[in-house]
């Protein structure tokens, strides 16, 4: 048993993250307030972070919810990235006086300025709706004129304050999963070079979240519900987007009303799977493509034998075999939690069931046969 | 507020250099003075009572140790005991706070404190050269260790002090150019990923300039024990990796794993253990592999899906395969070509297959000398080939994987192969029953010369669009001390009863041809 996230003793499990806030001291932090603003907290430093997230003015810890600030926008998507069960809340904020231009098929480019958050936190017990969150961490992406940059920035136990951590950590702690199972995940913080592990493209880090597919949906914003591309067009965020109904729209994983079971399994993959698994990221040695718009089956997986997969290949021989969900190396790896086997390979490290039984479910209504290896 | 933090990374740093473990007394005293529930974030406090005496001066010291000891024990009890790495996981935070102070320009805010005291430190006597020197401490905790990496400057060394390391996270470099990571030597400065919970690969850096791992040991890693993707100069020297468990299959897949990678040099490593390749260079370009030693490795060396490519010098044994050229399809490069491998020992590889089973080394018997798959223009002399009980150097096209493949740039077959003035001994005296290769080939033993797998073999598959004729890869052979050169007609092999026996044809006559030597790989900064 382990420790509660809850209990006092979970000190234990956040005290790496807790000590360093003392690096806050340091500093010149900039207090929040209420006529904070994200740029003003220098978002073109060549890398370096500012000592607290307050200064960034972008979202605070209240009663166990993230509260964005004014001027940060907060937003979901349909399909996220699987983080261990990890609840999220993200926010963006562009300059004053800018826009992203809308593009359909690929991801937002964000004007210099731009601050992105991502939040990760966990209610002790996931089947109690709208219970306060032990927040974790939120992740800071900025665009900088030289590219993005990006770091955790792990919160305290106070949930008052949090300071980029370098070197990232495991977090060890328990919570209640929704079928009631205590689960206890080696959570990851990333360190400042591991952003690079998923964000990098040639290199390059880039957002992997917004997109018109993934942000075409309804977000209940303070002002009431509304589609998240027309707010962001409405508002000023957006540029030369069209009405909702003309943009693409990725299906909800794990809802049958956005799409059939391919359709929800690729979104699945596209969201988990393809900002390594694209002819640019991490895993462009593989040669395997896991794209939503992916067309060659091949690419895809199908009948396609690993190369550098080592002992995650298990004894099976290619990543997808029609039919065969029980045969297919890509199943196999998202359900594996060991750190040589398991996809993704950071980030997370508890099998996420259900969505393996999604794609499972894809899998087996495949048709074709690989031919003996 | 503004020193607070150097004195708590200063008083921690003394503790885990200076500090012998049998001087951490008296926690009771000092839980009295502490007020915990407000969690350790208070102690950082300037000015509370604790860290008043914490003053860098040496009167203060004892003060500190019991403090810290009380630190920790004053955590209530876990149930089923302290998680593994938890202590190190508490201390860590002083020390990325120190990093804070560095980077934030407040260090000189604790000017007593002496760099040697700090778990990461700027002085270094493995520091060499003009760069910034960032040293990392015995005992300095991962958390400090991965935000010095991520924190990485173009230019600057990463220096470790003698000792053993353990780290439960992935190791990952930030983008920085000319960056040494540098130990004190094999075995003195230990890296040890035996806990590991996240990441594929141990060491991690990509797309990045002049980068070089030098005189350490990486051991027990899950996965990989590097990988370096998109690394442009990229130099291995002197590093060992290994793996100590003797559950072979539980072995990380890789040791040194370059891949898209341009002008590599692995040189003077050790490697052991890996459940796929010791070394394994992959989609790279411009490749030095030089006198290393690989052993009980599933394959020693393997080169994959590389352009010019120099292995020369090492020492592969009692791997399952000695050193593996292939070509594999569906990658973004394809088409491996301009391989040198010559002046290698390659010995007693027949240690049993412990790949996995999907793998593609895992068709390799247990028992191979030297392997080229698919490829082209690669030049094979000058080895010593011996005492591999499978085969002694085998030229085989893709189809022996028996996988099918879509991929349509792709080309299976190995042309313009020139083995010559390698020495081979007492290979093939007993083929891998346990592989369909070595099934196929223990097949023929009764019509072999000498009764054992010819030392240099072609799988006698060739690409049918060109002209049928005795050689039309252009596989030219010229081996005084081979067992024997033969074509095995795998062409014709009925898989369902296969019997080389029938089929083998041993006669140099049709590869009795040379080929222009392949130029030395250069690339800038080289030496010889």
């Amino acid at each position: 048993m382990r420790r509660s996230l809850f209990s006092r003793s979970s000190l234990g499990g956040m005290f790496a993250i807790a000590i360093a806030g003392s690096s806050a001291a340091c500093g010149s932090s900039t207090p929040a307030g209420p006529t904070c603003s994200p740029g003003a907290a220098g978002v073109d430093t060549g890398g370096d972070f500012a000592p607290s997230l307050d200064a960034y003015c972008m979202v605070h810890v209240a009663d166990g919810q993230v509260v964005p600030n004014a001027a940060a926008t907060p937003y979901d998507v349909n399909t996220p990235l699987f983080s261990d069960y990890a609840v999220k809340y993200r926010t963006v904020w562009l300059p004053p006086g800018t826009s992203v231009a809308y593009v359909a098929d690929d991801r937002f480019e964000f004007p210099v300025g731009t601050v992105i958050t991502k939040s990760f936190g966990f209610p002790a017990d996931l089947r109690v709706a709208n219970a306060p969150v032990r927040w974790l961490e939120t992740r800071v992406l900025i665009r900088s004129a030289a590219g993005w940059v990006g770091s955790s920035y792990p919160w305290d136990d106070a949930q008052k304050s949090a300071q980029p951590s370098a070197g990232g950590a495991i977090v060890t702690f328990s919570f209640i999963d929704a079928g009631g199972k205590t689960q206890t995940p080696n959570y990851l913080v990333p360190s400042q070079a591991q952003c690079r592990k998923c964000h990098a493209n040639d290199g390059a880090m880039i957002t992997l979240g917004p997109s018109a597919a993934q942000l075409n949906r309804d977000f209940a914003y303070a002002s009431g519900a509304e589609n998240q591309l027309a707010h962001w067009a409405r508002v000023g965020l957006l540029s030369g987007a069209p009405t909702p109904a003309a943009a693409p729209k990725l299906a909800v994983w794990d809802d049958p009303a956005t799409g059939d079971t391919t359709a929800r399994a690729r979104a699945y993959l596209q969201a988990n799977c393809k900002y390594c698994h694209n002819g640019n990221g991490e895993a462009r040695t593989t040669g395997l493509v896991l794209s939503n718009t992916e067309a060659d089956p091949y690419t895809l997986g199908v009948c396609k034998p690993p190369v550098a997969a080592g002992k995650a290949a298990a004894n099976e021989h290619y990543d997808i075999v029609p039919g065969q969900p029980g045969q297919s190396i890509l199943l196999y790896r998202m359900q594996s939690t060991a750190p040589s086997i398991m996809m993704p390979e950071l980030g997370r490290s508890l099998e996420h069931a259900e969505a393996a039984q999604l794609v499972s479910d894809w899998i087996a209504g495949l048709s074709g046969t690989c031919g003996a290896p | 507020m503004r020193d607070s933090c150097a004195r708590l990374s200063y008083s921690l740093g003394r503790r885990l250099v200076n500090g012998p473990a049998g001087r951490l007394a008296r926690p009771d005293k000092l839980l009295a003075e502490l007020d915990l529930t407000t969690g350790p974030f208070e102690l950082g406090r300037a000015g509370g009572p604790p860290f008043a005496a914490a003053a860098p001066s040496p009167a203060a010291r004892p003060l500190v140790y019991t403090l810290e000891m009380a630190f920790i024990g004053s955590l209530p009890p876990l149930p089923g005991g302290m998680p593994p790495g938890a202590r190190t996981r508490r201390l860590a935070g002083g020390f990325a706070c120190l990093l804070g102070v560095v980077a934030t320009g407040c260090s000189s805010s604790s000017p007593s404190a002496p760099a040697t005291a700090s778990p990461i430190g700027s002085s270094s006597p493995l520091c060499k050269g003009a760069g910034r020197c960032v040293s990392i401490a015995a005992n300095a905790p991962e958390t400090a260790i991965a935000g010095a990496f991520a924190g990485v400057k173009d230019g600057d060394t990463l220096a470790f002090a003698p000792g053993t390391y353990e780290f439960d996270n992935q190791l990952a470099l930030g983008a920085a150019n000319g960056v040494t990571i540098l130990g004190a030597g094999q075995g003195k400065t230990i890296l040890d990923f035996h806990g590991q919970k996240q990441g594929d690969d141990a060491l991690y850096a990509q797309s990045v300039r002049d980068l070089t791992f030098q005189d350490f040991t990486v051991q027990d890693s899950p996965g990989n024990a590097s990988k370096a993707l998109g690394v442009t100069g990229l130099t291995f020297r002197s590093v060992e990796v290994k793996w100590t468990s003797k559950d072979s299959k539980s072995h990380g897949a890789y040791g040194l794993y370059p891949v898209q990678s341009e002008n590599v040099l692995i040189e003077q490593c050790a490697i052991s253990g890996a459940s796929d390749s010791g070394i394994y260079v992959g989609q790279s370009q411009q490749i030095v592999v030089r006198n290393n030693e690989a052993f009980a490795n599933v394959a020693g060396i393997e080169i994959e899906n590389s352009f010019f490519a120099d292995v020369y010098g090492n020492d592969s044994h009692d791997n399952t395969a000695g050193i593996l050229v292939f070509d594999l399809p569906g990658l973004t490069q394809e088409g491996g070509h301009d391989i040198r491998v010559h002046q290698n020992v390659i010995k007693s590889n027949d240690t049993e297959n412990f790949a996995a089973a999907g793998d593609i080394v895992s068709l390799v018997p247990g028992g191979t000398g030297f392997f080229v798959m698919a490829n082209h223009d690669v030049e094979v002399f000058d080895n010593m080939i011996i005492g591999n009980k499978d085969s002694g150097a085998g030229i085989i096209s893709y189809a022996l994987a028996q996988m099918a493949f879509t991929d349509a740039s792709y080309y299976e077959w190995p042309s313009k192969i020139y083995l010559h003035d390698n020495t081979f001994m007492t290979n093939g005296t007993m083929p891998d029953l346990a592989a369909d290769i070595g099934l196929v080939l223990a097949t023929g033993t009764s019509v072999y010369p000498g009764g054992n797998v010819p030392d240099v073999l072609w799988d006698g598959i060739a690409d049918p669009a060109l002209p049928a004729g005795p050689n039309p890869m252009q596989i030219c052979i010229h081996e005084p001390t081979a067992s024997g050169v033969c074509n095995m007609h795998f062409d014709q092999l009925d898989t369902n009863a296969p019997d080389e026996s029938k089929l083998v044809v041993c006669d140099p006559a049709p590869f009795d041809c040379t080929l222009p030597p392949l130029a030395p790989v250069t690339f800038p900064g080289l030496k010889p």
